[in-house]
């Protein structure tokens, strides 16, 4: 039996149990009174780890971008010729998987049937089979995947910014891939890559829902195997990443009806202790508040002139290889946009940050954490991303509230440097030329 | 699944639904008539022009602050088609006042959506000159924006073209030309007859004080004249003749092909179970018909999917595929409609689409907004089983129902966008 840690939240009032499984497996069991109920198996490897070896080889191994994504999809194949959305058939889950960055997620939600799901999610992740035919078979399948991206004007937005921003950087990978790129991939180089990063210790569960941590503790008894000890070093060669940003713009042109853009600004100051990283993100989660929310100064001066649409995004990604921050809308004059942007900011920065608007950003982001309590999906997801930041999932409200004017203020110099700023335009045809 | 329901007005309805499962309270507020060509594009812009200023928050800066005050509660416009209706409205959810410190949320969420329903913010007696014309610019944005998701474009391709002597052609928001033309004075009027001729239904989810927030709104009503409109019956098309066929091309790197077929039944006729049935098994589900044997045995598509408009009588079929495929996958997807209309679904596949449709219906009960819309959509069919109720029924249905549902299936437009330099 492992020991079974409970952790409680009393304003949220909410508890959650973890443990780590014999097998080397990382549980969270987050009991919630819902009707229906969500697992997440999650393993930390994405697209940007493309140059790996375990300690003790002497050589790095490189592999073809997109394999991570691709892998994802091949683990669907069972060996007796079964697709694992067919054993979830049985159970009536409805089972799906994605990959980011940095992690690949295998999960299903249902009503009825959670823990012959959950034997079913566990077995079929650990169960690698691949041979040349079905990796051909899926290079159709994905290829048509990326074909869909290429005409998807947000994807198309997104890569320009990240390949914009970043020179050396993994994160610059597209997460799919290129037609080239997965052309390379076999069944040999997928079990490589399989047997590196499915290694249960590199792994994580987390289930939400009307769920029992004894009966979740006994299945993975039944289905996991004690995984070897193990370590993955992993070359991100983000040390030789500059501080400023690769390009300033990135341009490109589809059949859209007016221009999209993103301003995105490259963040280099990332804390190493988890918990500083932690606060340094929800200190920029409300600067996007206090400066780019609809009550403020910035997007109302757009508005009214007629240069940006009610959409205007501001979102944050921080961890611990990568953080930029991203101001998306549509306008027909993205320089204008980005012009003002800059005299904005510098103007802010003479002024300072408004009082009033900080303390109702800092509201608003401690809203929007409690509100994410209400689904089995975040939940599961927040615990994940939690495991993977190596931070508490219920000190996220204390760690909102003790953010400081100042503390705000600190970053918000540290982050808005004009070399940092760079900008990707997806123009309609037979506008622009491309670059 | 209503705890309550209580009439304010004279076509006006509250319905609480009482749950203590969430965080959140959840309300909207939604005006309800038919899809109409002169009236839909001004109904379209009535959402966005309340939330833009009301009397006591007159722009949207503060509005938006208030919001932002009220622990980041959400207000959003709601601007919806259903079958023949149009719906559009407010749709708004607020932290419990459990979690605000001193602040009661809802109650204060509930006043400002009352004051800008009630009370809009008006110059010279109508809409704001400048707000009008910055809505419009939104709307006609979106209009354009159309074609940027290639998907959903060859869907109202599609729907066009099937449809094009039906309410179901009708655009909600109209073309640019009707939203040009559009006037601070006639979206006032516009306003003055949705508050006095059409039916409305609000929605409240969570604890809320139901019996307060009726008589707010009662007393917000007594000062109008309430006429309900009649809204007449509409005859749908049950099939198809002969299949209409239209290709168009865009630089796009991705063929898109929409097929659109009449089902004969709409949700006023019954089994709307076996309508889900047979789409789950179809085309609706990555264990269905065309998942697995146009996507996984062919390797046609990264997507094929079927979808049914159960108010509309209406189904889908969408795939996006390289350019030179589109008969290889036509024929696919016809193929395997055959199929179902033998019956040929195997004890395997009748048991796991009953199981999916199962879940999906038990997880309305998770979400405020879903439990909302399901109701919703109840009210505007007349019946008014619960998720619980449709999922017992799914039990009994016979792989012989689903394949007489398939046989009354008929396709009526085949809608082809490719790229340019792409043959097929």
């Amino acid at each position: 039996m492992a020991e079974i840690i409970v952790k409680e939240n009393e304003m949220l009032g909410e508890k959650y149990y973890t443990f780590k499984h014999k097998s080397g497996l990382r549980v969270y069991v987050f009991p919630k009174n819902m009707t229906s109920s969500y697992a997440l198996f999650t393993t930390k490897y994405g697209a940007i780890d493309n140059k790996f070896k375990l300690e003790g080889e002497e050589e790095f191994t490189c592999v073809p971008d997109g394999i991570a994504h691709f892998l994802e999809h091949k683990m669907f194949e069972c060996e007796n010729g079964e697709d694992a959305f067919e054993l979830f058939a049985k159970t009536g889950a409805s089972a799906n998987a994605y990959t980011s960055n940095a992690r690949t997620a295998y999960l299903f939600s249902t009503t009825d049937n959670f823990y012959e799901s959950l034997e079913y999610l566990l077995d079929f992740v650990t169960h690698p089979y691949f041979t040349e035919q079905t990796v051909q078979k899926e290079q159709g399948i994905i290829g048509q995947e990326l074909r869909m991206y290429d005409d998807h004007p947000g994807a198309r937005l997104e890569k320009g910014l990240l390949q914009a921003l970043y020179e050396k950087n993994k994160v610059r990978i597209d997460v799919g891939g290129t037609i080239e790129s997965i052309a390379e991939i076999t069944a040999d180089i997928l079990y490589k890559c399989y047997y590196t990063f499915y290694n249960l210790r590199n792994m994580a569960l987390a289930v939400c829902g009307n769920i029992d941590v004894n009966e979740v503790e006994k299945i993975c008894d039944k289905i996991l195997k004690e995984a070897p000890e193990q370590t993955i070093i992993r070359d991100y060669e983000c040390d030789d990443e500059p501080r400023g940003v690769y390009k300033k713009r990135s341009i490109c042109s589809l059949a859209v009806s007016k221009p999209i853009m993103a301003i995105g600004i490259k963040n280099t100051n990332i804390a190493d202790d988890p918990n500083e990283r932690m606060k340094q993100f929800y200190a920029i989660e409300m600067l996007n508040e206090i400066l780019y929310s609809r009550s403020g100064e910035f997007f109302n001066t757009l508005y009214d002139q007629n240069l940006i649409s009610f959409d205007l995004d501001a979102s944050v990604e921080h961890s611990e290889f990568y953080s930029f921050n991203v101001i998306s809308t549509e306008s027909k004059d993205p320089e204008a946009v980005y012009d003002y942007f800059v005299s904005f900011i510098e103007k802010t920065k003479e002024q300072g940050l408004d009082k009033e608007a900080f303390e109702l950003a800092r509201r608003a982001i401690y809203a929007s954490n409690i509100k994410m309590f209400d689904s089995t999906d975040d939940i599961a997801e927040a615990l994940i991303t939690n495991y993977l930041e190596d931070t508490e999932l219920f000190e996220i409200p204390d760690t909102i509230m003790s953010i400081d004017y100042e503390y705000v203020s600190k970053i918000f110099y540290e982050l808005y440097n004009e070399d940092a700023y760079a900008m990707s335009v997806v123009n309609p045809i037979g506008t622009t030329e491309e670059k | 699944m209503i705890t309550k329901s209580i009439e304010v007005a004279n076509g006006v309805k509250i319905n609480y639904i009482e749950t203590d499962k969430f965080k959140t309270n959840y309300f909207s507020f939604n005006f309800i008539t038919l899809i109409d060509k002169e009236k839909s594009p001004l109904n379209t812009l009535l959402p966005r022009i309340l939330t833009h200023g009301s009397a006591s928050y007159p722009s949207q800066a503060l509005i938006d602050k208030r919001l932002q005050y009220l622990y980041s509660s959400s207000l959003v416009t709601r601007n919806t088609t259903i079958g023949k209706f149009h719906i559009f409205g407010l749709m708004a959810d607020m932290l419990n006042d459990k979690y605000t410190a001193s602040t009661s949320v809802t109650s204060e969420m509930i006043s400002l959506i009352c004051d800008i329903i009630f009370n809009p913010y008006l110059e010279n007696g109508v809409f704001s000159k400048q707000y009008t014309e910055s809505e419009k610019l939104e709307v006609i944005d979106a209009i354009n924006a159309e074609i940027n998701n290639k998907g959903r474009y060859s869907l109202n391709r599609c729907t066009e073209i099937m449809c094009e002597d039906e309410i179901f052609s009708i655009k909600k928001t109209g073309n640019v030309d009707d939203v040009e033309k559009i006037t601070p004075e006639q979206l006032y009027k516009a306003y003055k007859n949705a508050l006095k001729n059409y039916k409305i239904e609000i929605y409240a989810v969570g604890k809320l004080d139901i019996d307060k927030i009726a008589l707010t709104l009662k007393a917000h009503f007594e000062k109008i004249e309430r006429e309900i409109e009649t809204m007449p019956s509409i005859e749908i098309k049950r099939s198809a003749s002969e299949v209409k066929r239209v290709c168009e091309i865009q630089d796009v790197m991705q063929g898109k092909l929409c097929m659109g077929f009449r089902t004969g039944r709409t949700i006023e006729d019954g089994n709307y179970h076996i309508a889900q049935l047979f789409c789950e098994i179809y085309g609706g589900s990555p264990t269905s018909k065309l998942f697995v044997n146009v996507r996984e045995k062919k390797s046609l598509c990264y997507t094929c999917r079927s979808m049914i408009t159960q108010k509309s009588g209406l189904m889908y079929v969408m795939a996006g595929i390289e350019a030179t495929n589109k008969q290889i996958a036509e024929d696919a997807i016809l193929e395997q409609l055959d199929c179902v209309r033998l019956a040929q679904i195997t004890p395997e596949e009748l048991e796991s689409a009953k199981k999916s449709l199962k879940n999906s219906y038990m997880n309305i009960y998770d979400s405020p907004s879903a439990m909302e819309l399901w109701t919703l959509n109840r009210e505007l069919s007349g019946n008014f089983d619960e998720p619980i109720g449709e999922a017992q029924r799914v039990d009994s249905t016979t792989k012989e129902q689903i394949a007489e549902y398939a046989r009354g299936i008929t396709l009526d437009t085949v809608y082809f966008l490719k790229g340019e330099d792409s043959n097929g």
